[in-house]
C-alpha cells in the first residue's frame, strides 16, 4: 500500500513538473513577456486588446509616466476576435478594468490563416482549466485537442533556443510594446523610420459587415457589460485603403447604434499631426515610438475625459510602477542609442543616467586622434589621451559620470576587477582592445576607439561600437 | 499504433488498469481485445488476415494434436498413415501461412526478378494491376505460427483455448516486431494467474523508459544523419560514409533494442516474460557470437527450424557450410524483399564459414607469435574486427539497391579524410552541432549501460537500493531528458520502428 501511495505522489509531482516544463518550453514568439502579466498583482484600469497595431501604438509605461493611468497591453500578433473574446474573459478573472480598448484591425483577418499565431496566443494562457476552456472554445473537441492543449509535443525542440526569457520576465513592459522582443530583430527597433505613403479619401462608402464580426462584437460587448466595464474600439493609423476605410466606417456605424465609442485614426491624421515620413517603423505599417506617442497623446486625454480614468501616480499600491518606468526609460534609451550612427548624437546618449562607459584603444590610434575626438574625450572628463608618441596603449572607464580608471602607457594597459553589478570586468589595450564583462568579450576590437556601454540598473550591454580616427563622426557596430 | 505515439500513452495505462481490475478469467479476453484494437489502429482490414492465419493454425494444431504421437510410433501400418496425416496437416498449415507471407512480402520482388529474366529472353513483362501493402507484423507472427505448428507436430500439446491461442499470436507488446515467442515459453504463461506486482510494474516501466530513450533520443536522431547521408551519398566520401554506416549500425540497434525494451517492459508490467532479444551485440567477438547476441529470438528460430532441420553441424563440413549459408540466405530474405538484404545475410554467412575454415590458420598464428588470446587487448581486437565486418554489412542493409551500396563502398575506400573530425564537416551530415553532440552523449550513455550490464551489473536492481529522492531524481532526469531530446512532434519527422517494415 505504501508503494502505491508513493507511486501516486510520484505521478502528482511529475505532473507538476510537466506543467512547469511546458511553461518553459512553450513557444513565446512575440509574446514572451506574458509571464509578467500573470505576476501582475495590482488591478489594471485600462486594457488594450488586438493585433500588432495596438501593441505598436500603446506603451503602458509611457502612459503611466505621462498620465498616471495603469494600463496593460494584451495585444498579440494577428489577434482574431475569438482570441480577443477569450483574452477578455481571462482578464475579468483577475482584474476589474474601467475600460477595455480594442483594435479593429482584426476585421481584416477574417479570411486570413491565423493558425500559428492563435496557437501561440492560446498555448500561453497560464491557468490550465481556463486553457482547457479556451482550446475547446477555439478549436473544438477534435482529434487535435490534446496537441493544442499540451504543447510539449510541438515545442520540445526549443531546447536549442531557450534563453532567459523562457525562465523569467521583465516587469517593465506591462505587456507588449515595440522593444519587448527576445531577439534583436527589425521588430525591436522602435526608433526606426520607414516612409509610408499616406492614403486619404473623403468619400468613404460603407461595406457589409461579416456575421462573425457582429457575433463577436456582441459577445464582447455583453461580456464587458456583465462586468461593468466600458468598451472603446479604435483603429490605429496605418497607410490604409478604401476597403479598410469602408469596413471601419460600417463597423463604426454599427458601434454607434450600440452606443459604443469608436475612433478611426485613419480619418484624423491631421488632428494627431501624424507624419507619414517619420512616424512608421517598418514595411508592415507599424508605428514607431514617435508615431505611437502621437496616438497616445490623443487617446489618453480622450479616455480621461470620457471614462473618468483615475491618475494613480501617487497611489502606494502602484509604487513599483515608478521603479518599472525607470527601467523602461533605460530600455527605451538603449533602443535609441543602438539606432544612432552619428557620434555627435551617440555621445549625448552615452552618459544617460549613470551608464558605465568602457573605452579601449585598438592599435596606434592615440596620436592620430583628430581634435574633435579629443574634445569629445575631454568632455567625458578624460585627460590622459593626449600624446605624440607612437604605439601608446590607452584604456578608460567612466562610471556614474566620473572617471573610474584611465591609463596610457607604451606597454599594455589593463584593468581587471569588479565594479557595482559588474563581475569579472576586464579592459585592456595591448595593440588589441579587449573589453570583457562577466567573462564575455564585448568590444568590437576594431582599429580605433572601442566603446562599450553597460547599464548597471538593467544589467545589460547597451551598445558596443568603435570609432575610426579617420572618420570620427561615424558610429560603427 | 506506435509505441512512441500519444495514442499508446493513453492506450497502455487503460489496458494495464482494466487488466488488473478484471477477474483472472476475463483478463486474457481483455488482452486479446486490446491487442486486436492495437493492431486495428494501424489498419482494421488486415486484422482479418491475422485472424485467418490464427484460426487456420489453431485448427491445424488441434488436428495434429488429435493424432497422438504414440500412435504414430507404436502401430506400424496405421502409424505410417497417422504420421502422414500429421505431416500433411502441418505442411498445409505452414504452406498457407508462408503463401500469405510470400504474397504480401515477396510478390513484387518475385515479379521484378521474373521480369528481369523475361526481358533477357525478350518476353513480354508481367505488370501487376494491384497494389500490395505489407501488413505490419506479418513476418513475426507467421514465424511464430510456423514454430507453433512444428512444435505441435514434434509433440508439444496444442492450445485448446482459441482465445488464449489468438492472444499467443497477437499479444500487443510483441505483435509488430517480436520477440518471436516460443510455444513452450509463452503459452504456459497464459495459463498462470498473474497477480499485481509493484516491482514488476516499476521495473517494466523503467525498461520501457530506457526503450523510449533508445528509440527517440538515439535511434531517431541517428536516423536524421543516416537518411541525409544515404539520400545524398554522392556528396560524401571516405570516413564520412564510414561514420554514416556506423551511426546506422547504432541507429538500427537503438531502434530495435528500444522497441524490444518497450515490448519487454510492457509485458513485464502485466507479469509476462518475453524472450530477451539482445545481449549487447556490439561486444561480440565474432560474427557467430554476434548472432547469439543480436535478435536472439530470430537466431533461435532459424537455428531450430532451418539450420537443425537441414542437419545442423552434425554432418560433413561441406554440408555444414551449406546449412549455414542457407540459414543466412533465409535470414537475409526474411528481413526484406531486396537483394541487398540477401547480400547482407550472405556476408554474415560467408564470414562464419571463412572463420571456421581459417580457424586452424589463426590458431597457428597465435601459437607461432605467442599471442595471448585471454587478455583484454585480444578480446578488444576481436570485437573491433567483428564490428567492422558487421558494420560493413549494414551498408547493404541500408542501401536502396546493390549498385548504391557498391558505389558507397568505392567512395568509402577511395579517400582517407580524417580532417572531417576537425573542420566541422561532421555538422554537414544532417545534424547540427547541438544535435550531433546530443547523439554522441546519448551513445556514450548506451555504451556505459551496455558495458555495465556486460559486466553483470543489474542496473535496475542497483537503482532500487538507492534512497527514494535519488531514485526519483534519476527518473525525472530520464523522463524530461527523453521529452526534451527525443525526436517527436511536428517539428521532427520521427521514423517508424525499422523492424516494423520486415
Amino acid at each position: 500500500m505504501k508503494k502505491i501511495v508513493l507511486l501516486i505522489i510520484f505521478i502528482i509531482l511529475t505532473t507538476a513538473l510537466l506543467i512547469n516544463y511546458e511553461d518553459i518550453f512553450r513557444n513565446k514568439d512575440h509574446i514572451y513577456n506574458i509571464k509578467q502579466y500573470y505576476h501582475e498583482k495590482a488591478n489594471i484600469d485600462v486594457f488594450f486588446l488586438g493585433t500588432s497595431r495596438i501593441y505598436y501604438s500603446m506603451s503602458p509605461m509611457e502612459i503611466w509616466d505621462k498620465y498616471g493611468i495603469t494600463s496593460y497591453n494584451r495585444g498579440t500578433p494577428v489577434q482574431t476576435l475569438p482570441v480577443t473574446y477569450v483574452f477578455l474573459k481571462e482578464i475579468f478573472r483577475n482584474h476589474s478594468p474601467k475600460l477595455v480598448i480594442i483594435d479593429t484591425t482584426a476585421l481584416n483577418y477574417l479570411k486570413r490563416d491565423t493558425t500559428y499565431r492563435t496557437k501561440v496566443a492560446i498555448s500561453n494562457l497560464d491557468d490550465f482549466l481556463f486553457k482547457l476552456y479556451a482550446v475547446k472554445y477555439i478549436y473544438g473537441f477534435g482529434s487535435d485537442f490534446f496537441n493544442n492543449l499540451n504543447t510539449i509535443n510541438t515545442y520540445h525542440y526549443r531546447w536549442k533556443e531557450l534563453n532567459k526569457y523562457d525562465f523569467t520576465y521583465e516587469t517593465y513592459w506591462k505587456g507588449k510594446f515595440s522593444g519587448a522582443y527576445i531577439n534583436d530583430s527589425k521588430w525591436d527597433k522602435m526608433h526606426s523610420i520607414y516612409k509610408q505613403k499616406m492614403y486619404q479619401n473623403d468619400n468613404i462608402t460603407s461595406s457589409q459587415l461579416d456575421a462573425e464580426t457582429i457575433k463577436y462584437t456582441n459577445m464582447i460587448t455583453q461580456l464587458a457589460q456583465d462586468h461593468n466595464t466600458n468598451l472603446l474600439f479604435i483603429k490605429p493609423p496605418n497607410p490604409t485603403n478604401d476597403k479598410e476605410l469602408a469596413m471601419n466606417k460600417s463597423f463604426g456605424d454599427y458601434l454607434k447604434q450600440n452606443k459604443i465609442n469608436f475612433i478611426d485614426y485613419n480619418t484624423i491624421y491631421n488632428e494627431i499631426n501624424l507624419d507619414f515620413n517619420n512616424d512608421f517603423k517598418d514595411n508592415a505599417h507599424h508605428l514607431n515610438l514617435y508615431g505611437a506617442r502621437k496616438v497616445m497623446d490623443h487617446l489618453m486625454p480622450y479616455i480621461i475625459e470620457h471614462y473618468n480614468i483615475p491618475n494613480r501616480k501617487n497611489d502606494p499600491a502602484y509604487a513599483s510602477w515608478n521603479e518599472d518606468y525607470i527601467k523602461y526609460a533605460r530600455a527605451i534609451n538603449r533602443e535609441e542609442i543602438r539606432e544612432l550612427t552619428s557620434f555627435v548624437e551617440w555621445k549625448k546618449q552615452a552618459f544617460y543616467d549613470n551608464y558605465t562607459v568602457l573605452l579601449s584603444a585598438n592599435g596606434d590610434v592615440l596620436r592620430k586622434l583628430p581634435d574633435t575626438l579629443k574634445n569629445d574625450l575631454k568632455s567625458f572628463g578624460l585627460n590622459k589621451y593626449n600624446t605624440d608618441k607612437a604605439n601608446m596603449r590607452y584604456a578608460a572607464i567612466i562610471d556614474d559620470n566620473k572617471v573610474f580608471f584611465e591609463e596610457i602607457s607604451n606597454k599594455s594597459v589593463t584593468y581587471k576587477g569588479r565594479m557595482k553589478n559588474i563581475v569579472n570586468l576586464l579592459i585592456s589595450s595591448d595593440g588589441k582592445a579587449t573589453i570583457s564583462v562577466s567573462g564575455k568579450p564585448r568590444s568590437k576590437n576594431k582599429y580605433g576607439l572601442n566603446f562599450v556601454i553597460y547599464d548597471k540598473v538593467n544589467r545589460e550591454i547597451v551598445d558596443s561600437i568603435w570609432i575610426d580616427p579617420n572618420k570620427p563622426d561615424i558610429v560603427r557596430r | 499504433m506506435l509505441f512512441n505515439s500519444i495514442e499508446f500513452l493513453v492506450f497502455f495505462p487503460i489496458v494495464i488498469l482494466v487488466y488488473f481490475l478484471l477477474p483472472h478469467r476475463f483478463r486474457y479476453i481483455w488482452l486479446l481485445i486490446a491487442s486486436y484494437y492495437f493492431y486495428m489502429a494501424w489498419n482494421p482490414v488486415f486484422v482479418l488476415l491475422m485472424f485467418a492465419s490464427t484460426f487456420i493454425s489453431y485448427i491445424g494444431g488441434i488436428f495434429i494434436d488429435k493424432i497422438p504421437l504414440n500412435k504414430v510410433t507404436s502401430e506400424v501400418g496405421g502409424g505410417r498413415k497417422a504420421k502422414n496425416t500429421r505431416k500433411y496437416i502441418a505442411v498445409i498449415t505452414i504452406l498457407f501461412n508462408i503463401t500469405l507471407l510470400f504474397f504480401f512480402k515477396y510478390f513484387y520482388f518475385a515479379v521484378d526478378n521474373i521480369n528481369l529474366l523475361l526481358s533477357a529472353l525478350h518476353i513480354k513483362l508481367i505488370q501487376p494491376q494491384f497494389n500490395i501493402i505489407l501488413p505490419l507484423g506479418i513476418s513475426f507472427y507467421t514465424m511464430q505460427i510456423i514454430a507453433y505448428i512444428v512444435d505441435v507436430y514434434r509433440g508439444t500439446n496444442a492450445e485448446k483455448n482459441f482465445i488464449k491461442y489468438a492472444l499467443f499470436i497477437s499479444f500487443f507488446p510483441k505483435l509488430l516486431a517480436g520477440p518471436i515467442e516460443r510455444t513452450t515459453t509463452f503459452l504456459p504463461q497464459l495459463q498462470e494467474k498473474k497477480f499485481f506486482n509493484y516491482d514488476n510494474l516499476k521495473n517494466g516501466l523503467l525498461l520501457m523508459l530506457y526503450g523510449y530513450f533508445l528509440k527517440m533520443v538515439i535511434g531517431d536522431r541517428a536516423a536524421i544523419l543516416v537518411n541525409f547521408v544515404f539520400d545524398n551519398y554522392e556528396a560524401y566520401m571516405g570516413l564520412e560514409i564510414f561514420i554514416a554506416v556506423t551511426i546506422y549500425s547504432i541507429q538500427i540497434y537503438a531502434d530495435f533494442f528500444g522497441y524490444t525494451c518497450i515490448a519487454l517492459g510492457a509485458a513485464q508490467t502485466m507479469g509476462f516474460t518475453l524472450i530477451q532479444n539482445f545481449n549487447h551485440p556490439f561486444f561480440a567477438t565474432s560474427v557467430g557470437d554476434y548472432w547469439r547476441r543480436w535478435h536472439r529470438s530470430l537466431s533461435m528460430w532459424l537455428r531450430d527450424y532451418i539450420y537443425f532441420t537441414l542437419g545442423g553441424s552434425r554432418c560433413s563440413k561441406l554440408k555444414k557450410y551449406r546449412n549455414i549459408l542457407v540459414t543466412f540466405f533465409v535470414s537475409g530474405s526474411w528481413h526484406g524483399a531486396n537483394w541487398t538484404f540477401i547480400v547482407w545475410g550472405m556476408i554474415h554467412g560467408i564470414s562464419i564459414v571463412l572463420a571456421d575454415i581459417f580457424k586452424p590458420v589463426f590458431q597457428k598464428i597465435n601459437t607461432t607469435f605467442n599471442i595471448n588470446t585471454q587478455c583484454f587487448s585480444y578480446r578488444l581486437f576481436q570485437i573491433i574486427m567483428a564490428f567492422l565486418i558487421i558494420n560493413y554489412s549494414r551498408l547493404f542493409f541500408r542501401a536502396p539497391d546493390i549498385e548504391t551500396a557498391l558505389i558507397m563502398t568505392k567512395q568509402m575506400f577511395s579517400l582517407w579524410n580524417p580532417w572531417i573530425f576537425f573542420d566541422n564537416s561532421l555538422y554537414n551530415m544532417g545534424l547540427d552541432r547541438k544535435d550531433f553532440w546530443v547523439l554522441c552523449f546519448s551513445i556514450i550513455i548506451l555504451f556505459v549501460v551496455s558495458f555495465m550490464q556486460e559486466r553483470g551489473v543489474k542496473i535496475r536492481e542497483q537503482l532500487s537500493k538507492q534512497n527514494l529522492i535519488f531514485r526519483w531524481i534519476i527518473y525525472w532526469i530520464a523522463i524530461f531528458g527523453i521529452l526534451t531530446f527525443g525526436i517527436y512532434g511536428p517539428e521532427y519527422d520521427a521514423t517508424q520502428f525499422i523492424y516494423f517494415g520486415f
